[in-house]
């Protein structure tokens, strides 16, 4: 026999990821979620906005490693709350880690949550954690096809952050063809490049963060 | 490499319904699948295979259903299908748009004994 099921797969951790967001909106926190191959530089990305931001917002991160504490030690000399999430070799996030993180926090005195999901482009794109904007951050060293090779997380994304542009002429990457695939892919996205180890370029991302928490706040 | 828990919320979910409606076991699922999501369908079918062992489903079939990209054009009102991960109005070249379609991950349906 034949049973009709329509049933959204993944509806556990989405029903998780809807409470979340609700639960963040009441407290006025905006969640980002940072997504990013190994070696991109999501964690310096971290640091030097936590060094500009912090003595003006209150910061919190939820450090998603696949084993070790090592991003989670980097940021420990900020001496702002960090919850670590080791995945035990799972290659993402979910909501449900993410609620337990966050009940860590005290939320009525937090601003902003940073979430640092596993270095990955394919599999955290997948998996609503309830954040407000996902967040992809892609070096010029891995290659101006990266857009159209995980169009997933550049579609999803409401920010696109081009890292290591210092090294840009000892690459081959190609600026013009980049650019347009994320046209093709995500018009409205927000683009800001920078070269975070140097702490260049950083201007436009800052101010967007702040824009974007004054209208989560309101 | 998200295959797998992917298939560990079907299982969940196929288990669910075995119960409910006093299915023996399962012969078939069948899945839709939105083309924006990343999904591989060989690594889906490994996946399904070696954990719905020693489960309800464990001789069920995996089958997928893929479902093409649908957009509205906020701008003009077209609706087309994206090719090409290309993410424009074909009528007016905006890309201010919704989708309508294509970002499934559904359980269609079960076959099963009673």
């Amino acid at each position: 026999m034949e049973i009709k099921v329509m049933k959204n797969i993944l509806n556990a951790n989405q029903n998780k990821a809807d409470e979340i967001k609700q639960h963040l909106k009441e407290k006025k926190v905006l969640m980002v979620n940072i997504i990013g191959s190994p070696g991109a530089g999501k964690t310096t990305l971290l640091e030097k906005t936590i060094e500009s931001l912090k003595e003006t917002y209150s910061i919190a991160v939820i450090e998603g490693d696949v084993a070790t504490d090592r991003d989670a030690r980097r940021l420990q000399k900020y001496d702002i709350p960090i919850v670590l999430i080791n995945t035990d070799g799972a290659c993402h996030l979910e909501s449900i880690s993410i609620q337990n993180a966050l009940a860590e926090f005290d939320l009525d005195k937090t601003d902003i949550v940073f979430v640092e999901n596993v270095g990955n482009l394919v599999c955290p794109a997948e998996f609503d954690i309830g954040e407000f904007a996902k967040i992809a951050v892609i070096s010029v060293t891995e290659g101006d096809d990266k857009p159209e090779k995980y169009p997933l997380l550049f579609r999803e994304a409401k920010a696109m952050i081009l890292n290591k542009v210092d090294l840009i002429e000892y690459t081959d990457f190609n600026k013009t063809e980049f650019d347009e695939s994320l046209r093709i892919l995500n018009g409205g996205l927000s683009k800001f490049e920078m070269s975070c180890r140097k702490n260049e370029g950083l201007e436009g991302w800052l101010d967007w963060l702040k824009n974007t928490h004054a209208e989560t706040a309101k | 490499m998200h295959e797998f828990s992917i298939i560990e919320n079907i299982l969940t979910i196929v288990e669910e319904i075995s119960e409910k409606e006093g299915l023996t076991s399962v012969s078939k699922v069948t899945l839709l699948i939105g083309k924006m999501r990343q999904i591989v369908p060989d690594t889906m079918s490994f996946a399904f295979e070696a954990a719905a062992k020693g489960t309800i489903a464990d001789s069920a079939v995996l089958e997928m259903e893929f479902v093409p990209i649908k957009i509205h054009c906020n701008e003009c009102g077209n609706e087309f299908i994206v090719k090409n991960h290309t993410y424009v109005c074909e009528q007016c070249g905006s890309t201010d748009l919704s989708v309508l379609e294509g970002q499934e991950l559904i359980i269609k349906n079960i076959e099963g004994e009673r």
